[in-house]
């Protein structure tokens, strides 16, 4: 009887014990740093000095009246609908196109998706090189077709700081989302676009009847995550500019770097960091409400 | 050979309470059918017993020894899955020792067992193979060795044949007959064939809706089905149903007929369903219940026809020899007294005692 | 009829074929730009009217890049993070993943739902704390705390990956092994992982990309070239030879062509992947 309960006690707890590594892991390198960011946004904890007090809200009331700050939100949602929404229309794009079948189809698969797989710093690199204002590839370009009398300083200058750093950023974000929506053109059974054939359906038809509902999940599921991943961003933008000129293009994230290890206030740049998990938060329940609704749904 | 009794076994899926209090006694050596609709918790009721699932409720007994508790390693039991479940990455020979590598057996008996199994069941010429390179029929078969090369206390069978065609599937239903007869493992087979059922059983188990509805050999099943469910769900073409009046004198009132039927003395006014086999219906009007009306469709099944007669708004379907109906022909059709099965309309038990001239 | 139609709609194949190449020659410019500034002569790069490919054809930038002594340090130590965290990855991930699937019991739709909101968290907010608990526990510049971070990203990836795939193994495989007689850590290892392995292993590759390259805890949590990564690595080196982009492309073009090497190897079963994951609900 005794050994009868012991071993159900096992088979109770197995799945526990096959999650525990990963739940310990995420705990430790997750949850518990994130909570952590969370207490120094309540403290004045600096870099320098070891000791630090608890100040309440202190740090959130003196953001309010940060006008850093507000501009750095403000770029930070500019730049995520800007940068998701070009993600998302040359991803969608890209996928219609590769969804059609075509020679060497696979090779320009291969080829589309491969700025995936650098790293930020090199892809900061490519940039850097491509914008450079003496010898990079596009002003010399511009000034031999004579549309400019002298260099662009694209990652400086006011006007083409933005569209230069968004360009970058689409550059190796938007495969990710034509994955997912290719991903999503294949799910579609193709019963139903004979089936609206045979009904006498056109082209333009088919796209906009069978095609975009089919894709209603997917591009939902890509439309908050392509703004969630762009608020959160930090790599390219930090590698490309550090914020811009007189913190043209300061995102949240670039801006709690600067407050917190550059500026040695940590538990400031901690309110900054901390705000960008807020905003996440909202955004992600709203995901799994959403997503875990609309299965209920079918 | 092992007794195999569950005891108001329960269980649920998500919010779907699928077994309901299933008793069931398997005796030593038996060759249990269970049938029943595609959804009733066939499946389930399996993986219960083999402890795949554990139970919410109950008791499960394997000769007395309660085993509720056990992996299914521990429970000794080999399954033979409904979409044969082969492992892919293994040959038909790693398929088939794979049971028995996992309980120690050495590398001789190994291929001793397993080399005995695959003549037996034909698939010694594939035991090299990948379960991808095998036609259906072949993997039923792997299904099957993986099953038979373990000594099992208890087989079970879930709708092994249901992926295959029909001279396949007659062809393994004896086999499996045989197989029974030779091993006189207690065995447990699950379908919703009934042919399957009828020919294989020594007793059957009707399901439906996570309950057993009535267990018993398969002329009991046949000739007294418990209630309407089991009456109308056993038998192809199925049974003819009707709803009828039933009075204080015992007298059954239906579509003009009125017969004295003995059934449950001292009733009062009473809806009853009224149900017989189609091969009970005689051509002529004769004694018993009496139907006039038009023949609408002929199927022809081989030796005999399976005809519709509309009479009268209810289709009487019947079993007639060849060539003695046309479609639009009117004809009489009548039941014998002693042929007619009755139920009670609310809860579908049946109505015992039809009075015998 | 026929053959205008024919003809019509083979010339609109060449249009669309044209487009194709047109955009696709335009998107991986950049890239090929890179790559082939690598190869260039120094006089070639420094010009006001450079060529798209080398006009002389030099591996000088690379001989360059060897002489710099901590240059394959970085790549080394790019390897053992990358590698490590990917393989502690899979293995936790596989086991969660398993359970997740394949086990029924309270709490599972909570866990499950945890575990992937999880690869959404900001790793900017992670880095402060992080800095000081790694300061605290004398794990700065170490590999293990570049280990450890790597997984903050790696082991949700992985998860929502195996999810996928797992999901798609039919139920009924796993309970034949159980009959069979497998525990359930048996049946991870005889039936789970041998079916599922090129697959596991696409996501294995996939998760080092990500750890090969990962720059914002490189780049805070090392101090000496000893621990850097390619990243910090590379950004180092485009402190120190600024302008140098002969060879600072040769540098890229090498920490880059073992993830496309590898992306190319596996692209089928990421791709997969993906296409699964992107379907699966939270
Ligand atoms: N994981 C689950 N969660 C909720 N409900 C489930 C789950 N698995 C099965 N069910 C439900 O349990 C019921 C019984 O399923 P089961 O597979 O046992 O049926 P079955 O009798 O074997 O049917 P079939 O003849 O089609 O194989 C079904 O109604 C099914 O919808
Ligand atoms: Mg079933």
């Amino acid at each position: 009887m005794v050994c009868e309960t012991k071993r159900s006690w096992g088979a109770i707890l197995a799945p526990y014990g096959f999650l525990a590594p990963a739940v310990i892991i995420v705990f430790g390198v997750l949850i518990y740093p994130l909570v952590y960011a969370v207490y120094f946004s309540l403290t004045d904890k600096t870099m320098l000095v070891s000791a630090y007090h608890f100040v309440g809200l202190g740090n959130y009331i003196e953001l309010m009246g940060d006008s850093k700050f507000w501009q750095a939100f403000r770029h930070s949602i500019v730049f995520a609908l800007v940068t998701g929404g070009l993600n998302l229309f040359l991803g969608f794009g890209m996928a219609l196109v590769l969804n059609r079948r075509f020679r060497f189809r696979g090779v320009f698969h291969t080829v589309l998706l491969l700025p995936w797989v650098i790293p930020p710093i090199v892809t900061g690199l490519i940039f850097r090189w491509l914008y450079n204002d003496f010898y990079g590839y596009l002003n010399c370009l511009l000034l031999g077709v004579h549309l400019i009398e002298k260099p662009i300083l694209f990652l400086v200058d006011a006007h083409y700081l933005w569209p230069s750093v968004i360009i970058a950023n689409v550059w190796v974000e938007y495969p990710f989302v034509m994955l997912m929506f290719m991903a999503g053109l294949q799910s579609i059974d193709p019963d139903l676009y004979r089936a609206a054939k045979a009904d006498g359906a056109g082209s333009m038809q088919l796209f906009f009847h069978v095609t975009l509902p089919g894709l209603q999940r997917v591009f939902f599921v890509n439309v908050l995550l392509q703004i969630i991943f762009m608020f959160k961003t930090f790599n390219l933008v930090w590698i490309l500019t550090q914020g811009g000129p007189g913190g043209r293009i300061e995102l949240l994230s670039t801006l709690a770097f600067h407050y917190a290890f550059e500026g040695t206030q940590t538990g400031y740049g901690s309110a900054v960091a901390s705000i960008i998990f807020y905003v996440l938060l909202i955004l992600s329940c709203i995901y799994v409400v959403i997503t875990t609704r609309k299965i209920k749904e079918r | 050979m092992t007794r195999l009794s569950l005891q108001n076994v329960s269980k649920s899926l998500g919010n779907a309470l699928v077994l309901k209090k299933i008793n069931l006694e398997v005796h030593p050596g038996e060759l249990m059918v269970i049938i029943g609709p595609s959804g009733c918790g066939k499946s389930t009721l399996l993986n219960v017993i083999a402890g795949l699932e554990d139970t919410d409720e109950g008791h499960i007994f394997f000769n007395e020894q309660p085993v509720e508790h056990l992996a299914p390693k521990a429970r000794d039991v080999a399954m033979v899955f409904q979409n044969y479940a082969l492992y892919p990455h293994k040959t038909v020979f790693g398929n088939l020792a794979f049971g028995l590598k996992m309980r120690g057996f050495t590398k001789p008996e190994i291929q001793e067992r397993v080399a005995a199994v695959a003549r037996q069941l034909n698939i010694h010429q594939l035991l090299l193979r990948k379960p991808r390179h095998l036609s259906g029929g072949e993997c039923q078969r792997v299904a099957m060795g993986r099953a038979l090369v373990r000594r099992p206390n208890i087989y079970l069978l879930d709708e092994p044949l249901s992926n295959l065609d029909a001279l396949l599937r007659s062809q393994i239903r004896t086999e499996i007959k045989k197989l029974h007869a030779v091993l006189k493992t207690t065995m447990i087979f699950v379908t919703h064939d009934q042919i399957e059922a009828m020919t294989l059983a020594d007793r059957i188990a009707v399901m439906n809706q996570g309950r057993i509805v009535q267990v018993g050999t398969p002329d009991e099943i046949y000739e007294r089905p418990k209630t309407d469910f089991v009456a109308a769900f056993m038998g192809n073409p199925a049974m003819n149903l009707f709803t009828g009046q039933k009075d204080a004198q015992g007298r059954l009132h239906l579509h003009g007929n009125t017969l004295q039927v003995n059934a449950s003395p001292g009733g009062k006014d009473q809806t009853i369903r009224v149900g017989f086999r189609p091969e009970k219906v005689r051509l002529g009007i004769d004694t018993g219940l009496r139907f006039k009306g038009r023949v609408t469709v002929l199927e022809p099944t081989g030796a005999d026809v399976f005809a519709i007669i509309d009479c009268g708004g209810e289709d009487v379907r019947c079993r007639v020899p060849r060539g003695c109906l046309t479609v639009g022909q009117q004809v009489g059709v009548s039941v014998q007294t002693k042929d007619l099965h009755i139920f009670n309309a609310q809860s579908g038990h049946r109505v015992d005692g039809v009075k015998r001239p | 009829m026929t053959m205008i139609k024919k003809r019509y709609s083979r010339l609109r194949g060449a249009i669309f074929y044209c487009g194709l190449v047109l955009i696709t020659g335009i998107l991986s410019l950049p890239a090929l730009v890179a790559i082939s500034t690598s190869f260039k002569p120094y006089s070639e790069i420094f010009t006001t009217n450079p060529t798209i490919l080398p006009q002389h054809f030099t591996l000088a930038s690379y001989q360059k890049l060897l002489a710099i002594p901590e240059f394959p340090v970085y790549l080394l130590n790019s390897l053992i993070v990358a590698a490590f965290s990917a393989a502690i990855a899979i293995a936790v991930g596989v086991l969660a993943a398993y359970a997740l699937v394949f086990f029924r019991f309270p709490g599972r739709r909570v866990i499950r739902q945890a575990l992937l909101t999880t690869y959404m968290f900001p790793a900017i907010t992670l880095v402060f704390p992080v800095f000081f608990g790694a300061s605290r526990l004398n794990l700065l510049d170490t590999y293990t705390i570049l280990i450890l971070t790597n997984l903050s990203f790696a082991l949700p990836i992985a998860i929502w990956l195996l999810l996928g795939f797992f999901e798609k193994i039919p139920v009924e495989l796993e309970r034949a092994a159980r009959v069979d007689g497998c525990n359930r850590l048996q049946t991870v290892f005889h039936v789970i992982l041998p079916v599922m392995l090129p697959s596991i292993m696409a996501i294995g590759v996939f998760t080092f990309i990500l750890g090969w390259g990962e720059y914002l805890f490189a780049l805070t949590l090392t101090l000496t070239d000893a621990h850097r990564t390619a990243s910090p690595g590379m950004h180092a080196l485009m402190g120190n030879y600024r302008i140098d982009y002969g060879l600072l492309t040769a540098a890229g073009t090498v920490i880059v062509f073992p993830l496309v090497l590898l992306f190319a190897l596996f692209q089928k079963h990421i791709v997969e992947g993906m296409t699964s994951a992107s379907h699966h609900r939270l």
